[in-house]
């Protein structure tokens, strides 16, 4: 009897045992590099053909790639996994998110493999505004991730319902876009305006008026500037006017109902582009533009700064890692990339290479967003930004629902970030 | 050798279970205590500090916040689940034909995982009128709505602005949480109650009908005074419910989770996996646990006495 | 006219009943109503009660899209499955051995210990979620199935419940077959669980349910989507399918399933448990 009951609880404890030691083992790394991304759908139909065209190219180390869910997910796993001490080897981010990933010091430095890697030519072929935001002050000017699924924001519009209103021409101004949103709503009798609540085009808004949003020299925000009040004071006015309408938070009603011909205008990514493009289908006559500006100020928008950046581990591994980033970012490759999907090709050359020349020729929209590229800015990198983010989003939400004035918004959102930063 | 076993054998019986409970629900609760007192635990700059965490969390007024809207849906919930199950075990109580088929009915929402339910329930509170809910107010004239991404509190929409003391009230959101929260348990009530109800036995209501009550009289004299400890254990298990709601606010409310939404248990939580303030979070933790046990060694006492 | 008040009362009565089952059910029907809409009718504004042509193609679409984004549904379903089964055959375990202690064994300290057992069931699961994530991490159990499966293969409650069940037993019967030369394990395998076994199934059934229904503690100790359980998948599905409500609707109702199909087979067993968690 005893003895059952002894054998009973080694054998608890032990199948216990086993279950740990044999994940401590699987705990060591394979030989095989992990990739988190958070492409999906079609552009991860693409990814993972540039990847298994990589590892048939007999590389030091294959690469694996797995999909982890949209930004905020990725970033939240990518943070956990680095307090568990078990982070990938490559991972997407935004500049702000290495940013945090840097409080566990978790991420390689690729400046010297850029340094040794590329010749000088080659290095300048390469953009530099996706380049540049991936240097981060705060760590000593280091270049800690490279640019990746780079995109810009844009306004999508429909040409045959401006031409209704006597329009041909995209509004420039953000005056003009009001004027055109008034005069749809009056001659079609619909809400022209899909409004996205998203803390990146309020980014984008703020820049298209001339403002920053952010000083990474006093590690301040600058929310306390005009640009940020005619920010808010625009979302105010196309709301109080009824001439935009916000659709569910986190889905992609607004470029749904464009595609369905419910609304006139949507501002979105670059990257949404071939999804519009595929629901459309020629149905109607359409295109993309830099945003509108305000009246003051020049043209401006968003550089999204989906990167991707290197885990520290052993050399072997970073050099690996570094290798599968320069074949991405070679001009073949960065071609058939932006060919493929929404994104920018990271190099000029790409812009001749195939299969982008002839994508291009096909489809000009295409070229407006690489023609947005000198006026785009990325947004800050620095620790803590999520969280104001977060902020932009829900003070967002109490300007539109008349809560909270342009001015009084402004104040709000600059006292928070600065709460948030200073933590 | 064996021999040695004799008199520990019955801890050898509880071993399996203690150890686990011990290691992953009594151990934390000293671990999460000793994280509080740290700064960015886990991280290069991690350092003691104290009850400084405790002090940051109660400063910010964030977490006082996030209490709050605990305690407006613990408010909003409780009673109502409790009444509407109290209501329903009762009529169901009376009926001979079918009550089985009812109850499977009722106990339905209960069993079904709250992610997927929430996900129903967010479609059907749908922002505009592609939801059933909207469609059904726009026939009633009644713009839509939304339901699920509203962060302005009821009585702000209704008297234009904030109350004393109780504020704006609970948003639209948080109160279609709410909503969701009393579909999914009221059933799982009215199979309690009615096994309580059960217990009373039947000669006391013919001897009171035989007095001249009525129904509704018997139902206030002798079914709910008799009902009271069921009642009174549903009001424990409901509040403790109530603070650690999570999934249905995670899927339903996912706009308003770092806003009007944001309860206690979503405080936490945010401050573990989206901020990763291990420190604060644990803070926040301790608190919450503090509250809990206040709350019910509060009603533990009102129920003795009321004995 | 008082019989004529009383059926009006008890007409009342049925619409009552009735409204309330509605209530509780009609999430369902717009569930399954939705599921098989065609991607049209789901924008259609009023929605339409029911589709025109039933769209049965969506449930397997929804497995392929749900692939498509990174969520294997059918290994999540197996997943769920598996880590279920894993719980419940633990908790069985030890829940039967630690409630036939405290019920019939004697030692010392036995109130302090069974007090300490109750006290976990105080414990919301917030608050011991940020050091249990470090706990797991520590044992180096961080993605695996160990970290979904070990730490809710004890549940306080249910060493109650087969305490009180065995207090409910005659000790006669315990004495008898000891005397009969008849070991404690022997004693609970032959004749102990078995005459408690309603109360052991309904500890099944709730302690499935719970692993089946669970999603903060997968979210937080896995990440590959090999460990990926139902609720996440579902989770993460309805994050990335926001405007195919069709295929968000089908993954919901497969994921509801097979607990209502557990529900209607063991029927008898959940309304049990629940009485007797209050009696």
């Amino acid at each position: 009897m005893h003895r059952r009951l002894a054998l009973i609880l080694v054998g608890f404890t032990l199948v216990l045992c086993v279950a740990g030691c044999r994940n401590r083992e699987a705990a060591a790394k394979e030989d095989v590099l992990v990739f988190w991304h958070t492409q999906s759908d079609r552009n991860a139909a693409a990814l993972r053909e540039i990847i298994e065209a990589y590892n048939a190219s007999g590389p030091a180390m294959a690469v694996r790639e797995e999909y982890v869910g949209d930004y905020d997910t990725l970033y939240k796993k990518t943070i956990t996994a680095l307090a568990a001490r078990r982070p990938p080897d490559l991972a997407v981010a935004y500049e702000s998110m290495v940013a945090d990933y840097m409080k566990y010091d978790a991420v390689s430095d690729l400046g010297g493999y850029l340094q040794d890697d590329l010749s000088a030519e080659d290095r300048a072929d390469i953009y530099q505004p996706f380049v540049d935001s991936n240097r981060f002050a705060q760590f000593g000017g280091k270049l800690l991730s490279m640019p990746f699924t780079k995109s810009v924001l844009m306004l999508y519009y429909n040409r045959d319902m401006l031409r209704q209103v006597g329009r041909s021409e995209p509004p420039a101004t953000w005056e003009e876009f009001v004027a055109a949103c008034e005069a749809l709503k009056a001659k079609l009798n619909l809400t022209p305006y899909a409004f996205s609540r998203d803390p990146s085009t309020f980014d984008g808004l703020v820049f298209s008026f001339g403002g920053e949003v952010f000083d990474s020299r006093t590690r301040t925000p600058l929310f306390d500037g005009p640009a940020t009040v005619s920010a808010f004071g625009l979302i105010d006015a196309v709301f109080e006017k009824g001439l935009a309408y916000e659709v569910a938070y986190g889905s992609y009603d607004d470029r749904a109902d464009f595609g369905n011909g419910r609304a006139a205008f949507f501002i979105r990514s670059s990257n949404s582009y071939p999804y519009a493009d595929e629901m459309i289908q020629g149905k109607f006559d359409w295109d993309v533009a830099v945003i509108p500006h305000g009246a003051e100020a020049a043209p401006a928008t968003v550089l999204f700064g989906a990167n991707i950046c290197v885990f520290k581990s052993d050399e072997r591994r970073q050099k690996a890692a570094w290798d599968f980033i320069g074949y991405f970012i070679s001009r073949d490759v960065t071609a058939r990339w932006a060919a493929a999907t929404g994104y920018l090709p990271i190099r000029q050359s790409a812009l001749e290479a195939s299969p982008l020349r002839e994508f291009l020729a096909e489809k000009p929209a295409k070229r407006h967003t690489i023609e947005a590229i000198p006026y785009a800015k990325a947004e800050p990198n620095v620790q803590g930004w999520q969280e104001v983010r977060d902020a932009m989003d829900r003070i967002t939400a109490e300007v539109i629902n008349q809560r909270l004035t342009a001015q009084d918004a402004a104040v709000e959102l600059q006292a928070a970030a600065r709460k948030m930063l200073s933590q | 050798m064996f021999r040695l076993f004799g008199s520990f054998r019955p801890y050898f019986f509880l071993l399996p279970a203690g150890m686990i409970l011990f290691v992953f629900h009594l151990f934390p609760l000293a671990m999460v205590v000793w994280i509080s007192l740290f700064r960015d635990w886990r991280t290069a700059d991690s350092a003691y500090v104290g009850l400084d965490n405790y002090q940051r969390i109660f400063e910010s007024g964030e977490f006082v916040r996030s209490l709050g809207i605990s305690v407006w849906y613990a408010l909003g919930t409780i009673p109502a689940t409790i009444a509407l199950a109290l209501v329903f075990a009762v009529l169901l109580g009376r009926k001979k034909r079918l009550a089985g088929v009812y109850r499977v009915a009722f106990f339905l929402p209960f069993i079904t995982s709250t992610v997927a339910a929430a996900a129903v329930w967010k479609w059907i509170l749908h922002v505009d009128q592609k939801g059933l809910a909207n469609s059904l107010l726009a026939a009633f004239g009644v713009g839509p709505v939304r339901f699920t991404e509203s962060s302005t509190g009821i009585f702000e929409l209704a008297f234009g602005g904030e109350l004393p003391i109780v504020g704006g009230g609970p948003s639209l959101a948080l109160i279609s949480v709410m909503l969701f929260a009393v579909w999914h348990t009221f059933g799982f009530y009215v199979i309690i109650l009615t096994a309580g109800m059960g217990q009373i036995p039947k000669e006391t209501y013919e001897a009171a009908w035989l007095d001249g009550a009525g129904p509704v009289r018997s139902f206030f004299s002798i079914t709910l005074p008799l009902l009271r400890p069921v009642i009174g254990f549903l009001v424990v298990i409901s509040t403790i419910a109530a603070f650690q709601t999570f999934n249905q606010i995670y899927i339903m409310a996912p706009a308003e989770r770092l806003n009007s939404a944001r309860n206690a248990t979503m405080y936490i939580f945010t401050e573990f996996w989206n901020y990763q303030r291990f420190g604060t979070g644990a803070a926040a933790s301790v608190a919450l646990f503090g509250v809990l046990l206040v709350l019910t060694a509060l009603q533990l006492r009102v129920s003795r006495r009321k004995d | 006219m008082v019989r004529f008040w009383r059926l009006m009362v008890n007409v009342a009565i049925e619409l009552v009943i009735l409204a309330g089952a509605a209530f509780c059910v009609l999430p369902f029907f717009w569930m399954l109503s939705t599921s098989l809409k065609t991607p049209a009718e789901i924008t259609l504004v009023p929605p339409p009660v029911l589709p025109e042509h039933p769209q049965w193609s969506n449930y397997p679409n929804a497995f392929v899209r749900a692939a498509d984004i990174g969520v294997p549904f059918v290994r999540c379903f197996f997943n769920s499955a598996v880590v279920g089964i894993a719980v419940t055959a633990g908790v069985l375990v030890t829940a039967v051995l630690a409630g036939f202690a405290f019920s019939v064994l004697q030692f010392r300290g036995k109130n302090v210990l069974f007090l300490l057992f109750l006290a976990t069931m105080m414990i919301p699961f917030e608050v011991s979620l940020i050091p249990n994530f470090f706990i797991i991490d520590y044992l180096g159990w961080y993605d695996t199935y160990a970290a979904l499966v070990v730490p809710w293969t004890a549940s306080a409650f249910s060493v109650f419940f087969v305490r009180r069940m065995f207090d409910g037993l005659p000790r006669e019967m315990y004495e008898a077959a000891r005397l009969d030369g008849c070991s404690d394990l022997r004693y609970l395998w032959s004749i102990g669980a078995p005459m408690i076994q309603p109360a052991l199934i309904t500890i099944a059934v709730f302690a499935f349910l719970g692993s089946w229904n669970a999603l903060v503690w997968p979210l937080v100790v896995t990440s590959s989507p090999d460990l990926s359980v139902i609720q996440k998948g579902l989770a993460s599905f309805i994050e990335e399918a926001t405007t195919h409500y069709h295929l968000l609707m089908a993954a919901a109702t497969l994921t509801i399933l097979p607990i209502v199909i557990l529900y209607l087979l063991a029927q008898r067993w959940f309304e049990r448990g629940a009485e007797q968690m209050t009696t």
